[in-house]
């Protein structure tokens, strides 16, 4: 048979080949079907000895000729092509032949090609909503932080101040290898870990903080996740940066990273007297913010202060005001000791001291009384905060979760401020505390596959005493009989504790609308007692009636809460349905009542797409609030060293309604863009006050009026002019607010206030080394009671930009203010700059920073309010000028 | 005697032949049908989305098309039947959006492909680029299919793909070609692009045709010159940012195309 077999294909290859030639090896011919069609694009290919390893291949062109190239020896020749059989042949290739010519003729294959549907494995390294980009591709080796790394990661736009945006919204959380340090606050991190250890960046789409609510909530969050080289991974790094100025000046800053596929440690610790508020974004570690997620039950409960000596707000960057001596560390770890825990610590001590000086001329003229208060203030607070956080996640199977947050902050404040007021020199000083408690567990169960069920508990118990002392006693009028009084202290203490349950199902139907479900019950106690006495020297002399509180107050919440989002189209509807029932419970001294209201607050919401470059989304909702401690209080309080407030002394529920739309044509890359945003909202009711002004001090009163209206326009514009290779941006804004009080016993008054705003801005995009960015700004504020008073404020910067290499750049930064109320010193000019040497890449970078170059010692500014107008002026940080230096290992 | 066994032999086997030939001339309507191999084509560049690719050989095998389709977001996947799509952006987005497709005619050596920068549709030609794979000795299964791996670099990128000799057709999804065999799954080492068959089948051989007046036509190296060199887009944007923001270095363009960089560009990018 072998035989047979052989002589046999010796035979089809004397009847195929009609040519042979012995020469060498290069193999050619013509493939054709029975008819002597050529067939095109049919295989060719040189399998070895074995048949099975392809060593060459080709096709047959459009006249179905192929040549094919081949060392010599023991070769398979095959030719295929689809719809016909396959034909192989042995083929041996000898010295010295160099042309072999083989026609080939091939058969139809009979077999029909029946559809064929293929299962293949899809790759895990595609996962929902994640998009992975490994940094390698992106980094040109200038990056040194996180924040600069991000800078390069398509469809990621990080601002001035850090915030870090996946398009237009911003990230939810910075995660390094899953595990979240900073919530909100991840600026701690963008800003200070070096780049290099990261290899990859995950950007999250529809993020959910709580995993089991992913694909369920309706959530449009982004988070990112950076994922370490192998090599850093339980190494130790970090860096450090100094900088030192001529005028004693300085900045340190460090930070000390392990990260351990176990566990992760980051330390911080900074330490500045250039008014960089380095705690700025410690709030956010506090409280996260985590509006309408499930589980936030109590995020929004928490005590506002009665009093604060803080420095004021200035038109401008606060670090030019802010003369500070910071020292902060922050210690923070997570552990994984199973693959089931997660533990997650975070420590913070923060030990702040600042100066603020102000001074002021306010104005007063309102109902026929006028005079003039003369303020020279010096603020000097100090505090030390201490917080720590343990955060405690059981994954106790794919579909069930525990979690159990616990919280404590303690912050000691003490501010002591040097006032000179109407030429009497006064010492003001308030030393307040803040100790915060907060438990929260929480158990997630996401019982079928678009279900889940969240169960939440929450405790809070948060207090803040105070207490506050004049050195001078300036309410003689008010206290007649208490004349030989000469300074006056108050005691104060506001004291919550909070405690709720929450159920919630999240139910995302097959149609992808989603229902939400909430039942629940929330407990909020509140005692305020506040304590005003009246001293000459150390000796109490009265403790005035009308001025102590003793308020307990008690807001029992039952509720329940509807929403369903539908989708049709091009159109998204959202309604929402609250229900409440509460149990309110008022103690004032020795009265007591009680009150159990009932109310709905529905809401509405509409997105329309009109097509790709038109969209609409729009909301109506009204809203019943129950009124706070802070409103109700009995008693009249010393709000600063000449303020008094009071509550209502009652239970109130304030209605509102309120509408936004917003209409955006185009879209942010287009070189055309422009929105507009409409907001009107109406207080049926709401809180004003009946004040008595007096030189020496105001009385304020809560009482309850009737409608209240505030309407806010805002449009923006942006256009790119080709020509000069720069971009337009237009602003546009109006707001209006119409509301009434009453003054020094005046009947009701009318207030109007409007606000305009409008400027322009240019930016340039050369590619050479220079780049500018010029803008300007009018704001013209207005208010109307029976006097009206207006004013336009200007301001304007130009900054220029100049990269001379990747080593070297260096950047100025104008601003101009312009006050139109003031007559003298009604312009100011500020000039700033930075540059950059980097000295060995990645390794260490030298740097020199000025600040107010002009080295303008004050700033004046001019405000105007219902009761008169004020000035004011700031004295601010001097120029100096920082030699930095950042180390990196 | 010998040769006797061969003349015997020789006419067996020529009956046959005649045989066969003559059976087949009743039975070839086999090969007037096109070839229709469908793929999902991940995309992983920025939004991840998975689209639907379909490759159409012609009976004669003289041209392919390759027909991109669908822009279904990678949530969706496992219910294909719902079109709810959270982000109607990219439904609109291919509302107005032209055929999308690869056309290679290796009879005149042309590749024509279409793409969509910034609101012009463009049609872009070039030679059929040559793509260098190299044969690995390395197989695996695919639902039952033995397929080889070949590994080529294509205008910076490093392809992986698997092929199946059982197919023999040079013709591939995208832009590969030049393989013994179909491929039935192809993907970059960074797993940014991946395309992976998902059933093969026979069609009615319709000519292709697409209406050459709604595209710009537009030579390759001239598209490569508006896309990355004439980077007004980029400017603009950069125009666009708020005070604050400090461009620290002149940044090029990063590319994160399938197509990184080309044959007649200096290699020193990277």
């Amino acid at each position: 048979m072998g035989r047979i077999k052989r002589r046999l294909i010796f035979f089809i290859l004397v009847f195929f080949f009609s040519k042979i030639s012995f020469s060498q090896t290069k193999i050619y011919g013509k493939v054709i079907d029975k008819n002597k069609t050529p067939i095109i694009s049919s295989s060719i290919t040189i399998k070895d000895s074995l048949n099975t390893s392809i060593l060459t291949y080709t096709f047959s062109d459009e006249n179905g000729n192929y040549t094919i190239s081949n060392n010599t020896g023991n070769f398979y020749i095959s030719f295929s092509s689809l719809g016909f059989k396959n034909k192989t042949f042995p083929l041996n290739l000898k010295k010295n032949q160099n042309e072999l010519n083989i026609d080939v003729v091939l058969d139809e294959d009979l077999t029909p090609l029946d559809e064929v549907i293929i299962k293949a494995e899809r790759s895990i390294s595609i996962r929902n909503d994640t998009i992975n980009f490994k940094t390698k591709y992106f980094v040109n080796g200038t990056e040194q932080t996180v924040e600069d790394l991000l800078k390069k990661i398509p469809g990621l736009n990080i601002d001035g101040q850090g915030t870090i945006k996946v398009g237009n919204q911003e990230i939810e959380k910075l995660m390094v290898d899953g595990d979240d340090l900073f919530e909100k606050g991840y600026k701690i991190l963008s800003k200070n870990m070096p780049a290099y250890p990261i290899e990859e960046v995950e950007v999250l789409k529809n993020y959910s903080n709580n995993r089991l609510l992913k694909g369920v909530e309706e959530s449009d969050k982004v988070a990112l996740n950076l994922k370490l080289n192998e090599k850093s991974k339980r190494l130790w790094f970090g860096n450090v940066e100094v900088g030192i100025s001529d005028n004693n000046f300085y900045e340190l800053k460090g930070n000390l990273m392990n990260f351990g596929k176990k566990n992760k440690y980051y330390f911080l610790t900074t330490l500045n007297s250039i008014g960089y508020d380095a705690t700025g974004d410690i709030e956010q570690l506090i409280r996260p913010y985590r509006r309408n997620e499930p589980a936030s039950i109590g995020d929004n409960q928490s005590i506002n202060s009665l009093l604060n000596l803080s420095a004021s707000n200035t038109s401008f960057k606060k670090s030019r005001t802010n003369f500070n001596n910071a020292e902060l560390a922050s210690l923070n770890a997570i552990f994984n000791p199973s693959e089931k825990l997660k533990i997650k610590t975070l420590g913070f001590f923060n030990w702040d001291e600042t100066n603020f000086f102000r001074n002021s001329l306010d104005f007063t003229n309102v109902n026929g009384t006028t005079f003039t208060n003369t303020e020279n203030y010096q603020l000097r607070n100090k505090n030390r905060v201490s917080f720590g956080k343990l955060d405690f996640t059981y994954n106790i199977s794919k579909t069930k979760m525990l979690e159990a947050i616990t919280k404590y902050n303690n912050g000691e404040f003490n501010d002591t401020s040097n006032l000179v007021f109407n030429g009497n020199a006064t010492i003001e000083n308030l030393q307040h505390q803040n100790i915060l408690f907060d438990q929260k567990i929480n158990y997630t169960n996401k019982f079928k596959d678009k279900k889940v069920f969240l169960l939440t508990g929450r405790y809070i118990d948060e207090e803040t005493p105070q207490n506050y002392a004049i050195n001078q006693f300036f309410y003689q009028d008010l206290f007649p009989n208490s004349s030989n009084a000469n300074n006056v202290k108050q005691q104060s203490s506001n004291k919550m504790q909070f405690a709720g349950i929450n159920a919630h199902v999240l139910d995302r139907k097959e149609n992808d609308d989603l229902l939400e479900l909430q039942i629940g019950n929330e407990y909020r106690k509140d005692r305020l007692s506040t304590l005003f006495s009246l001293f000459e020297n150390n000796t109490l002399i009265d403790a005035p009636e009308g001025y102590q509180n003793q308020t307990t107050y008690q807001v029992n919440d039952l509720y329940f809460k509807s929403k369903y989002r539908i989708k049709i189209n091009d159109f998204a509807l959202v309604g929402k349905l609250d229900l409440h029932q509460l149990f309110n419970n008022l103690q004032n001294g020795l009265f007591s009542n009680n009150q159990n209201p009932f109310f709905i607050n529905p809401s509405i919401g509409l997105d329309w797409k009109i097509n790709d470059n038109n969209k609409v989304t729009s909301s109506y909702s009204y809203n019943t609030t129950n009124s706070k401690v802070l409103d109700l209080y009995s008693d009249f309080v010393l709000t600063g060293f000449r303020s008094f407030s009071k509550g209502i002394s009652g239970f109130n529920q304030l209605d509102a309604s309120s509408m936004v739309i917003n209409y955006q044509l185009g879209n942010w890359t287009d070189r055309f863009f422009t929105n507009i945003f409409v907001l009107y909202s109406k207080n049926h009711d709401f809180f004003s006050t009946n004040t008595i002004i007096e030189q020496n001090y105001t009385q304020s009163e809560k009482i309850l009026i009737k409608d209240r209206a505030f309407l806010s326009v805002n449009s923006n514009l942006d256009y790119y002019f080709k020509f000069i290779s720069s971009n337009l941006k237009l602003d546009l804004g109006f707001a209006k607010s119409e509301y009434k009080n009453i003054v020094n016993n005046s009947n009701l008054r009318e207030i109007v206030s409007k606000n305009y705003n409008y400027g322009l801005e240019f930016r340039s995009a050369f590619k050479g080394l220079f780049n500018y960015h010029i803008g300007t700004e009018w704001t013209t504020t207005e208010i109307e009671t029976t006097i009206k008073n207006s004013f336009t404020n200007n301001n304007s910067f130009l900054d220029l930009s100049f990269v001379f290499n990747e080593k070297f750049d260096f950047q100025l930064q104008s601003e101009r203010y312009f006050f139109g109320n003031l007559d003298t010193n009604n312009t100011y000019y500020f000039l700033d700059f930075d540059a950059r040497y980097k000295l060995t890449k990645n390794k260490m970078t030298l740097g020199l920073t000025g600040k107010n170059l002009f080295n303008t010692k004050t700033f004046r500014n001019f405000s105007i309010s219902d009761i008169g107008t004020s000035t004011t002026e700031y004295r601010l940080l001097p120029r100096f000028i920082l030699l930095k230096m950042e180390y990196r290992f | 005697m010998k040769q006797l066994i061969y003349i015997t032999t020789f006419m067996k086997n020529f009956l046959l032949y005649i045989f066969t030939i003559s059976s087949f001339i009743f039975l070839n309507a086999q090969n007037t049908k096109a070839f229709v191999v469908n793929y999902d084509i991940y995309l992983n560049s920025d939004i991840p989305n998975i689209q639907n690719g379909k490759l159409l050989i012609n009976s004669s095998k003289s041209e392919s098309f390759f027909i991109i389709s669908g822009f279904k977001r990678i949530n969706d996947v496992n219910d294909i039947n719902k079109n709810a799509e959270d982000n109607a952006d990219l439904r609109i987005q291919m509302k107005s959006n032209k055929l999308r497709f690869v056309h290679v005619k290796p009879e005149t050596d042309s590749l024509f492909s279409t793409s969509k920068y910034f609101s012009n549709n463009y049609l872009i030609s070039e030679s059929i680029p040559k793509i260098d794979w190299v044969l690995l000795d390395e197989e695996k299964n695919i639902d039952g299919f033995v397929v080889a791996k070949a590994s080529a670099t294509f205008r910076g990128r490093k392809y992986y793909a698997w092929y199946s000799t059982t197919y023999p057709l040079s013709f591939g999804p995208w832009k590969f070609n030049g393989l013994p065999g179909l491929i039935f799954e192809v993907y970059d080492e960074t797993n940014t692009y991946r395309w992976i068959i998902k059933s093969i089948k026979k069609e009615n051989d319709v000519p292709f045709n697409y209406n050459i007046n709604e595209y710009n036509k537009i030579s390759l190296k001239k598209y490569v010159e508006v896309k990355y060199n004439d980077d007004e887009i980029t400017t603009f944007l950069k125009a666009k940012l708020p005070r604050g923001v400090k461009i620290s270095s002149e940044e090029k363009g990063q590319r994160n195309d399938i197509e990184l960089i080309y044959e007649w560009e200096n290699n020193t990018k990277k």
